[in-house]
């Protein structure tokens, strides 16, 4: 099946969404126990508590080298009955014998289970139509509805339009971080040095969960990251200011219009750690808040949860969120000092704990005797030669003029301080993102602040908006009016970029042809894992990697004789006893638009010539048809030949692999 | 009224009075107390107005006063029970019946691996299998006991109950609804293991496929097997498997035909034939038994009640006998393994023939059992209630002898089977091999699973003695536990050290499931006339 078709697409996301689903929205609402307000905040609490779980549970097993489906199911079934036996606990007694006088019942026909199914099938869906006939009858929640729909498709189509086309992972980093997922699926931890690996370890157990070829993983994961951080952005906004248009507005302008000001656009559609970290920002400031405001445990332990996983994920987006807790502690004690003090030192233990947390598992790799990972290490210590004040677009001016609208409406509302909470958060996290942005490199001379701190300002600057425009609405006390505007404002902004700006789906550089990964795909859904190899360069290791084997072309065409009947390593003498052998050769070597790339592509030429050279004697050593380690052509275009060997292995050779009783080997 | 009339009276009062306490002691033989008799005699239509009229008590309870006073003084006593005074010779046979019975259930099973070791393929097995066929049929056979383990338990204990009493309509009808609730389960559990694959992308269809098409019909065939079994058709069913290797035989060997192909064909035949033959018996022997009485069925919810116990038992011992090979052939350590479960023939080898061991310790243990059972029973007859202290010490007693009996005749199985595996391994030309069978891991396995079996003998006596007494959550009860170790050790010790090293997880399960089931049969002895009015 063609890669980029839709019914590939189709299977493989629905496999996708279902193991997600799974994971991330079914099983935490069967252990956790605590509701929220309404079921998308409570759907993104218990993502964000079991992001955390998963991470924990991941380290655990990487490190005691558990980590597998087997050991995912024995601690997420003990999580399960624990907390089944703490719920039986607080259950009504009568309501169990109830369960099982009916469940007996239905045994002994006394009631028929297939009229209450059809009774409570009758009135799920009379209770849906009485919901939504209510919503329908009200036209402004119905465009609300279109609105927030369109915005968040638009944002899935500029994010998902290369995940749907070219198969090839995204960015420099699509590679290391398929091949990190993979080493934590191989229960390896820090292969390439020190690293947080909470992001692998989510996409290494949502892998298990999906069935479905890690690439896919990799593929979906990233522009999926994106869009939930436009929702993110709508959740914050649309519950702090209590209306869903400042809401969407934010996530439109993050989702539609985020190539206007975000520095590293295409991140969006690639998969990143950093980004993934993203994710948890503004929802874990929202429940910080929200235990500030109401101070209920459930909102601190999803905001905690929310700290960790940052912390366990990424540390420059820790430090963001260190930032948002701090502005929030800050202005708690603004506004009534007795009565935040003892939250705000709740949440700083928290910050505390969450900080020791994300530094375990560099401790654990410190002790396993793991460096530091090399280029994460370089960057984060390197300073700046030459320091320049950020250049301020428009939007940079359109936020800091959010910021004054929304310091206006405080003073005028200064003498409703506490009514005020949410706008003073915003408005100082606002002006310290900001400020961040502007003095940040200059201050710290660092490259990692020069490059990622604006990012908090990036993030920041929908919110802010979002907020602006509630701000103003307020000043309209006709409810019917402002909502109006507001649709108006939002519409208006939806259509004329759609008409004039036209935003481009994001399509991040690649590092190698699209056609790898297809053939890869197409040979490791056509044969037996684990018999098979592909030779190819450096970008195919991480791809084939826990599928089949991979060497090098360097290797092959340096090392390995074409003459021998099965192959052999000229220097050991050690046979290559794959099936079969998939050797990838480009008759046109690609070369990134990357512009940091370290790959000498004038190496990889000469490697490509010895390659034809090297499959010529070998095609001169191997020519019957039907015999062992005949070459054939798998697949051609424009750019690239693939030849597969095949080797056959008799039936003595089968019968030792399944007895494994040496003394069979003919060898 | 004259002296006469009086007497009169007082004689039709003393008639009536007997006539009620006979009914009473007809209902119960010893009441609790005046208020059961109270109950019962309102239950024959006696109120306050009619005693007083007729005995001039003033109430029923007046009445039952006077009755439970009269049975009082009626205590009889029972003579002691003979015990059954058995000739050397009668005792011989009857060990040897026993014996026999125990250990016929374990021919089909010593059919197929003399089948194996000589023609090479069995009927569901086959030597030069590739491994991903292995791995099918491996997967369809465990996933079968596993299924069928409740059913067959579920079926044992009701069709044997009804047998038991003469009742072979309601045998056969409850067996029957047994059997097709085990048919609707097994479809139930192929149609989830296609969808999961279907989802999860685990194994190839064809895999699949191969895997259901044996897990159905090796089910139905454990089916015909129990129901063979509670009708004593032991032969019959040997006779079925040796059928079905012959059409293997003709078919692969004759006809050319591919074995998994030749293996289907086969276990259709023979599943076809066991239904038919079963339906034929159990019509045959209602004919000829039957007690011409047709009580209702009970309603399934109590049915379903008093059967979960037997149901669970059955799910979790075939689940706990291959924890530890699903462990092992999932440890994929080294990358070598193309999909989540792969077939690893040095492990089964040595579980397979250390296995062979059970057959003879599971014929004693059906003897021994039995034997001890009519000792408690005895004893309960012939004592007073004083006695029961030094009752319960004697049960205990009793029971430690057939338990060291049991481990003995344990113990030298394991060493004469591995004598017996250890000579034929160094002498493979005379089962017509070249080479060695056994590989280091497979004598790993093979001895460990030795030693685990014969501690699972001993765990499964213990078994056999809490359900003869009507014990069976007990045994659950420590079965869950052994499972659990099982499981969390095997894969553990699979993943930190070996594959092979799974097979701990068997042997520390085994060593808690017996030491478990020795536990509460103590205690259950210790108190057996409690635990047996419970149970009554």
């Amino acid at each position: 099946m063609e890669y980029s078709s839709l019914l590939n697409h189709l299977l493989n996301f629905s496999n996708y969404s279902l193991g997600f689903c799974i994971l991330l929205i079914i099983y935490p609402f069967l252990i956790f126990r605590f509701k929220q307000e309404s079921l998308f905040e409570s759907i993104v609490s218990n993502y964000i508590r079991m992001v955390f779980l998963i991470i924990v549970c991941g380290y655990v097993l990487v490190i005691i080298k558990l980590f597998e489906m087997i050991g995912i199911f024995i601690v997420f079934g003990c999580i399960y009955f624990l907390s089944l036996a703490r719920r039986r606990k607080s259950e009504n007694t009568s309501e169990v014998d109830r369960k099982k006088t009916l469940f007996f019942d239905y045994i002994d026909g006394v009631r028929s289970y297939k009229d209450d199914f059809i009774i409570s099938v009758r009135k799920f869906f009379a209770e849906i139509k009485s919901s939504s006939s209510g919503n329908i009858n009200n036209k402004m929640k119905l465009y609300t509805l279109v609105i927030f729909i369109v915005t968040i498709a638009y944002s899935c189509y500029l994010r998902f339009y290369d995940a749907y086309k070219s198969a090839a992972p995204g960015m420099s980093d699509g590679a290391v971080t398929l091949a990190w997922m993979k080493y934590i699926s191989a229960r390896e931890l820090f292969h390439d040095g020190i690293y947080p690996q909470g992001f692998h370890i989510y996409l290494a157990t949502l892998h298990k969960f999906t069935g479905i070829d890690a690439l896919y993983i990799l593929k979906y994961t990233g522009p999926l990251n994106g869009v939930f951080i436009c929702l993110g952005m709508y959740f914050l906004v649309s519950r702090i200011t209590e209306r869903k248009l400042p809401g969407i507005l934010a996530a439109f302008l993050f989702g539609v219009l985020g190539s206007f000001f975000t520095s590293g656009w295409e991140r969006q559609a690639a998969t990143n750690s950093q980004e993934f970290a993203y994710v948890f920002i503004l929802p874990t400031l929202y429940f910080l808040y929200k235990f500030l405001k109401n101070n209920k445990k459930k909102d601190l332990l999803t905001g905690f949860s929310g700290l960790c996983v940052i912390g366990l994920v990424h540390t420059v987006a820790y430090v963001f969120v260190l930032t948002g807790a701090v502005v929030l502690a800050f202005s708690g004690v603004l506004i009534n000092l007795r009565k935040y003090f003892r939250r705000d030192v709740v949440i700083a233990v928290c910050c505390i704990i969450s900080g020791i947390i994300a530094v375990i598992p560099m401790g654990v790799g410190l002790l396993m005797g793991k460096p530091i990972n090399e280029s994460s290490q370089d960057f984060a210590t390197s300073k700046l030669t030459d320091i320049t004040v950020p250049e301020l677009r428009i939007i940079d001016y359109i936020g800091f003029a959010c910021i004054v609208i929304i310091l206006l409406y405080i003073i005028v509302k200064l003498r409703k301080r506490e009514e005020q909470f949410s706008k003073i958060f915003i408005f100082l996290l606002g002006s310290a993102a900001f400020a961040i942005f502007y003095y940040g490199a200059i201050i710290t001379k660092s490259v990692v602040v020069q490059t990622r701190f604006p990012d908090l300002w990036t993030l920041v600057i929908p919110v802010v908006a979002g907020t602006a425009i509630a701000v103003l609405g307020q000043a309209i006390n006709w409810n019917s009016l402002r909502h109006f505007c507001e649709l108006g404002i939002i519409a208006l902004l939806l259509l004329s970029t759609v008409a004039v700006i036209k935003p481009q789906p994001i399509v991040p550089y690649k590092m190698e042809y699209s056609t790898n990964e297809e053939q890869y795909l197409r040979i490791s859904s056509t044969f037996r894992p684990t018999e098979w190899m592909i030779v190819s360069q450096l970008e195919g290791y991480a791809v084939v990697l826990l599928k089949g084997f991979h060497m090098y072309m360097n290797d092959l065409v340096n090392n390995y004789d074409p003459s021998k009947k099965i192959i052999e390593n000229s220097k050991t003498g050690a046979e290559l006893n794959t099936q079969d052998i998939f050797i990838f050769h480009e008759k046109t070597v690609f070369t990134t638009q990357f512009k940091d790339s370290i790959h000498d592509y004038e190496q990889r030429k000469i490697d490509n010539e010895k390659l034809v050279a090297w499959i010529e004697v070998y095609k001169a050593n191997h020519q019957d048809k039907n015999g062992a380690g005949y070459v054939e052509t798998y697949y051609e275009d424009e750019n690239m030949t693939v030849y597969r060997i095949h080797q056959n292995f008799d039936q003595q050779e089968n019968f030792d692999t399944i007895w494994n009783s040496n003394q069979y080997s003919s060898k | 009224m004259g002296n006469k009339d009086q007497a009169s009276i007082k004689n039709n009062k003393t008639y009536i009075l007997e006539n009620l306490t006979s009914e009473i002691l007809k209902k119960t033989v010893n009441p609790e107390d005046i208020y059961e008799i109270a109950a019962l005699l309102e239950s024959f239509g006696w109120n306050d107005k009619r005693v007083s009229e007729t005995f001039g008590e003033e109430d029923v309870f007046g009445l039952s006063q006077v009755i439970w006073d009269m049975i009082q003084k009626k205590v009889s006593f029972q003579n002691f029970t003979e015990q059954e005074k058995l000739t050397g010779y009668e005792r011989f046979i009857l060990v040897v019946k026993s014996f026999l019975r125990g250990l016929l259930f374990a021919l089909p099973m010593a059919i197929s691996v003399i089948a194996m070791l000589t023609l090479r393929f069995s009927l569901w097995s086959y030597e030069y299998l590739s491994t991903e066929m292995a791995t099918s049929i491996a997967l369809g056979t465990i996933l079968s006991f596993m299924t069928v383990g409740g059913f067959t338990q579920a079926i044992a204990r009701r069709g044997f109950f009804y047998i038991n009493q003469g009742f072979y309509n309601m045998a056969k009808k409850i067996t029957f609804y047994i059997v097709r609730m085990g048919y609707i389960a097994c479809i139930l559990v192929s149609i989830t293991f296609l969808f999961l694959n279907t989802f999860f992308h685990n194994f190839t269809y064809k895999m699949i496929f191969i895997a259901c098409i044996y897990y159905l019909f090796l089910n139905s065939n454990w089916l015909s097997v129990t129901v063979m079994y509670i009708l004593q058709k032991e032969f019959t069913f040997t006779a079925l498997i040796s059928f079905g290797i012959f059409i293997v035989f003709v078919l692969f060997k004759i006809f050319n035909f591919n074995i998994i192909f030749s293996q289907i064909i086969a276990l259709i035949i023979i599943t076809i034939a066991g239904l038919l033959l079963v339906i034929h018996f159990f019509n045959r022997d209602e004919k000829k038994y039957e007690k011409g009485i047709a009580p209702k069925m009970p309603k399934k919810s109590i049915m379903l009640y008093a059967l979960t116990p037997y149901f669970t038992y059955g799910f979790l011992y075939f689940t706990f006998l291959f924890t530890d090979r699903i462990m092992a052939w999932s440890c994929n350590n080294f990358f070598k393994m193309p999909y989540i479960i792969w077939f690893r023939g040095d492990y089964e080898l040595g579980l397979d023939f250390a296995l062979l061991m059970l057959i003879i310790p599971m014929g004693f243990s059906e003897v021994i059992v039995s034997r001890l059972m009519q000792d408690i029973q005895v004893m309960q007859k012939n004592s007073f209630k004083k006695e029961n202290n030094e009752l319960n010490r004697r049960y205990i007693k009793y029971y430690m002898r057939s338990l060291i009996m049991i481990t003995a005749v344990s113990v030298i199985c394991a060493v004469a089977v591995f004598i017996i595996v250890k000579f034929l391994n160094e002498h493979p030309q005379l089962l017509n091999q070249k080479v060695y069978l056994f590989n280091n891991v497979t004598y790993f396995v093979f001895i460990t699973a030795l030693i685990a079996y014969a501690v699972l003998s001993t765990a499964l006596s213990n078994s056999v003695i809490l359900f003869s007494l009507a014990q069976p959550s007990k045994v659950n009860k420590v079965l869950k536990y052994s499972l659990v170790v099982n499981f969390v050790l095997g894969f553990i010790l699979s993943r930190w050290i070996g594959y092979y090293y799974a097979v701990f997880g068997l042997l520390i399960g085994t060593i808690i499931f017996a030491a478990g089931t020795c536990y509460y049969v103590v205690k259950v002895l210790k108190r057996l006339d409690y635990y047996i009015y419970v149970a009554s």
